[in-house]
């Protein structure tokens, strides 16, 4: 019953993780291949939703809601790369809004069938845990170095008043 | 004169005719730099006569502190080295590179010209000769060199003196680059009361020989030069061993040491300016009052200095700590890999001349204990 | 690009700038010509060495080549504007009047990626001095495996050279862009480079050699993820950037543990630096 390409896909992306192949089997169970189509939603910010992504193939850009700049783009995920943790947590409504670019291939993980295996088998939740967290590190990572904002110094600038240093550039 | 064949080396130079020395080379139109004393130390200038020199002066240097003290038996070359090295006269204090001026036709650039003067320096030391082999290898390069420090070095002439005695700041011996001058000069002379025995150490050296008030050197001449070149060698009581210097170096790099002597050290860049290897400089521009004529300037500059390490808006090395470990871990680590030498030939100038007395043997030997857990 | 016989570091020859391009606000390429034609024969650049520009007056400022045309004897220098010298350069513009020395420092070492899948990552303006591999790379298209540009920006207006990239795409190319925040309308990648770095594919380790060139915490991190992804610190190579004062190795400045930034680099092969990269303030 359990579609041998999802148990694949999953083996991939759960690669570094180190999930046992037992708690692929359990995961698999809860997940399917999804195709969508450019533009099309994955969960809108605000929603409170039982579905997280992992992108297979593709690019799912994620966007916050900034006024008055509008809708504004604040990362794109690309393939192994996981889409939405709150389900996971358990933990409310959306932060973002994900959308596909271009043409996108997910595996869809239904996240209320998830916790349900997550709170009955301690071991299989503590693989998935270990392995959402090292995503969230990840992205953890990734956000702070856009953080530090290291092209600072090139961005454009109004002139300011003068402030000759007199030192090579 | 009737041409001889030159005398063989050592000699003896009696030493009421060490004003002859003086005058050969200025009559070959040597400029003639040797020490003296002047502000209450024993400095480098320019001499033509021996009663320049610091006979009956002798130096007692600690950490931080320096004194000149009038010992009547002492003879010219009893001292051991000043704040002074030679350096200032192959690599200037201040050197113009080039000049730019503006003309109908717009901008002309000019290399600056070489002034064509030669030096004979006299009393230098063995750890100078080293000093000087290490600044070699860095203006002499294979892909460039400096042209001013080529031009004057090519031309320099050494007259070396074998030390009789040391500073309890020396230790040339556990740096392998003295107190016995081995190589490197043209002349070295070891002095006894009775004069000096002098040995040659190149043609030139030979040809200044040949021309010189020489006696034949004795049994005991040469005795008595050993006995007191090797007071130099026991009179030491600094080390810093050599083995394994460079891989200590560079394993320390987060050793607490240097938050350590970082709450000492004053950044003042004392060190690296009496320091014989230290190189550092920088560049700028000095125009003139309409901006129609504009020197290209290279002055001394030192790693302890704030903005060295300046780029794009921040300072790289912007602590004491940071800094001070550079100076340190360059001269003893990093040195190696960019000249296959030690950057420290053991004269102990930085120890002498630091404001605070920070002894840079006393740090390695800290750095070499394994950091507290 | 290799000299046998020592020289003088400090000879310039005389320049002039002949145009000028806005690439974006406070980023501007200098299109340089050598006064003397006798000299320009013997001025020979690789691509990754940097000429030391002075303005009289002013000063000098390391600044890499981003390209040259040799039909009309000019190099071009891409630099965004911040000291002096930069400053002085981009008020004088055309006809600005300058010496040149160099050209220094080693360069990119595209003989070490032949035969293989080179990749060229960017931050910022560091595209400038990898411009003259990638077309270097492209003029001798066959003699590589897969050519890839990823290419990071602050935002979507501080893209380098993007009216080449046509060109650059059609002549084997690919080029992968990203932005660290989009502005409206953006339609591409946004993150952090090194996120391109993590998903390219395909992706050989075995065979890929890695040119980056951006500022050094991105450089830092883009290591990271290249060692991650199986590719010996051997086969990547950085672009470092130090204060420069002689550009020849005498003045010290540009020191990072035992390199000379201006003589054994710009571009240090990362195995040999990695260590030093590490230590905060050195």
């Amino acid at each position: 019953m359990i579609d041998p390409e999802v148990i694949d896909a999953l083996r991939e992306l759960a690669h570094a993780a180190h999930v046992s192949e037992s708690t692929l089997v359990r995961v698999a169970e809860t997940c399917r291949q999804v195709t969508l189509t450019d533009g099309a939603v994955l969960f809108r910010e605000g929603e409170v939703t039982s579905r997280a992504y992992f992108v297979r193939e593709g690019s799912v850009a994620l966007q916050i809601n900034a006024p008055p700049h509008g809708a504004t783009r604040l990362l794109t995920l690309g393939p192994g790369e996981l889409v939405g943790w709150s389900p996971f947590l358990g933990a409310g409504a959306m932060t973002a809004t994900a959308a596909a670019v271009g043409d996108v291939t997910l595996l869809e993980v239904d996240a209320v069938a998830l916790r349900v295996l997550l709170e009955s088998e301690p071991r299989a939740g503590y693989e998935i845990m270990r392995w959402v967290a090292s995503a969230l590190a990840k992205r953890l990572i990734a956000t702070r170095l856009q953080l530090l904002d290291i092209y600072h110094d090139e961005a454009p600038r109004i002139p300011e008043a003068r402030n000759d240093a007199g030192s090579a550039s | 004169m009737t041409p001889e064949a030159p005398p063989e080396s050592p000699r003896l130079l009696p030493a009421e005719h060490l004003q002859r020395l003086l005058d050969e080379l200025l009559a070959r139109g040597y400029t003639v730099i040797g020490p003296t004393v002047s502000q209450e130390a024993i400095v480098y200038d320019r001499i033509t006569s021996v009663a320049a020199l610091p006979r009956g002066w002798v130096d007692a240097q600690e950490p931080g502190k320096y004194r000149l003290e009038a010992k009547p038996d002492a003879g010219y070359f009893t001292h051991v080295v000043g704040p002074h090295s030679w350096k200032q006269y192959l690599f200037p204090p201040r050197a113009v590179l080039g000049t730019s001026d503006r003309t109908a036709d717009g901008w002309t650039f000019q290399a600056a010209e070489d002034d064509g003067v030669a030096y004979a320096f006299l009393g230098v030391r063995a750890c100078e000769l080293a000093a000087i082999d290490v600044q070699d290898r860095v203006f002499l390069q294979p892909r460039y060199i400096d042209p001013m420090y080529a031009a004057r070095r090519s031309r320099a002439l050494f007259i070396a003196v074998n030390c009789t005695r040391a500073a309890s700041t020396c230790f040339c011996v556990s740096m392998r680059t003295g107190p016995h001058c081995e190589t490197g000069f043209d002349l070295a002379l070891t002095e006894l009361p009775r004069g000096f025995v002098i040995e040659t150490g190149s043609e030139r050296g030979a040809e200044i020989l040949a021309s010189l008030p020489t006696r034949e050197v004795t049994e005991a001449d040469l005795r008595d030069a050993e006995e007191r070149r090797q007071l130099a060698v026991v009179q030491q009581t600094r080390s810093l061993p050599l083995d394994e210097l460079h891989g200590l170096m560079l394993s320390r790099l987060q050793h607490p040491r240097w938050d350590e002597v970082s709450e000492r050290c004053l950044s003042c860049t004392n060190c690296t300016q009496v320091c014989p290897t230290c190189f550092c400089s920088s560049v700028r521009d000095v125009t003139d009052l309409d901006g129609e004529h504009v020197e290209r300037e290279r002055s001394w500059d030192s790693c302890f200095n704030f903005d060295f390490s300046y780029m794009n808006g921040g300072v790289v090395r912007n602590t004491v700590r940071a800094r001070y470990r550079q100076w340190l871990t360059h001269k003893l680590g990093t040195w190696f890999d960019q000249f296959d030498i030690c950057g420290c030939v053991g004269c102990g100038r930085c120890v002498t001349w630091c404001p605070v007395g920070i002894d840079l043997t006393e740090e390695v030997a800290a750095l070499r204990m394994e950091a507290p857990p | 690009m290799s000299t046998v016989v020592a020289r003088n570091p400090w000879l310039a020859h005389r320049a002039t700038v002949e145009s000028v391009c806005a690439e974006y606000y406070g980023v501007n390429t200098y299109f340089l010509r050598i006064d003397d034609d006798s000299a320009i024969g013997a001025y020979q650049c690789a691509p990754g060495q940097f000429n030391m520009l002075y303005l009289p007056g002013v000063g000098e400022a390391a600044i890499s080549v981003s390209g040259w045309d040799h039909r009309r004897a000019q190099w071009l220098h891409t630099v965004r504007t911040a000291g002096a010298v930069t400053r002085t350069l981009e008020q004088l513009g055309v006809g600005a009047p300058l010496a040149v020395r160099g050209p220094f420092g080693r360069g990119w070492p595209l003989d070490e990626a032949t035969g293989r899948d080179l990749v060229f990552v960017a931050g910022g303006i560091g595209l400038a001095p990898l411009r003259p591999a990638i077309v270097e790379a492209l003029a001798r298209r066959d003699q590589f495996g897969g050519l890839t540009l990823i290419y990071g920006a602050r935002t979507p207006d501080t893209l380098l050279y993007e009216r080449e990239f046509a060109a650059w795409e059609h002549q084997g190319l690919k080029i992968q862009t990203i932005v660290d925040r989009a502005t409206r309308g953006w339609l591409g990648n946004v993150g952090v480079v090194t996120l391109l770095v993590d998903r390219l594919r395909p992706f050989h380790a075995e065979r890929t050699v890695l040119f980056a060139c951006g500022p050094e915490v991105m450089m830092r991190f883009v290591a990271k993820s290249v060692l991650a992804r199986g590719v010996p610190a051997s086969r990547l190579w950085l672009a470092m950037e130090r204060n420069m004062h002689c550009a020849a190795g005498f003045c010290g400045h540009c020191q990072l543990g035992p390199a000379f930034i201006c003589k054994d680099g710009p571009v240090l092969r990362y195995d040999a630096i990695a260590p030093y990269l590490e230590v905060d303030a050195l």
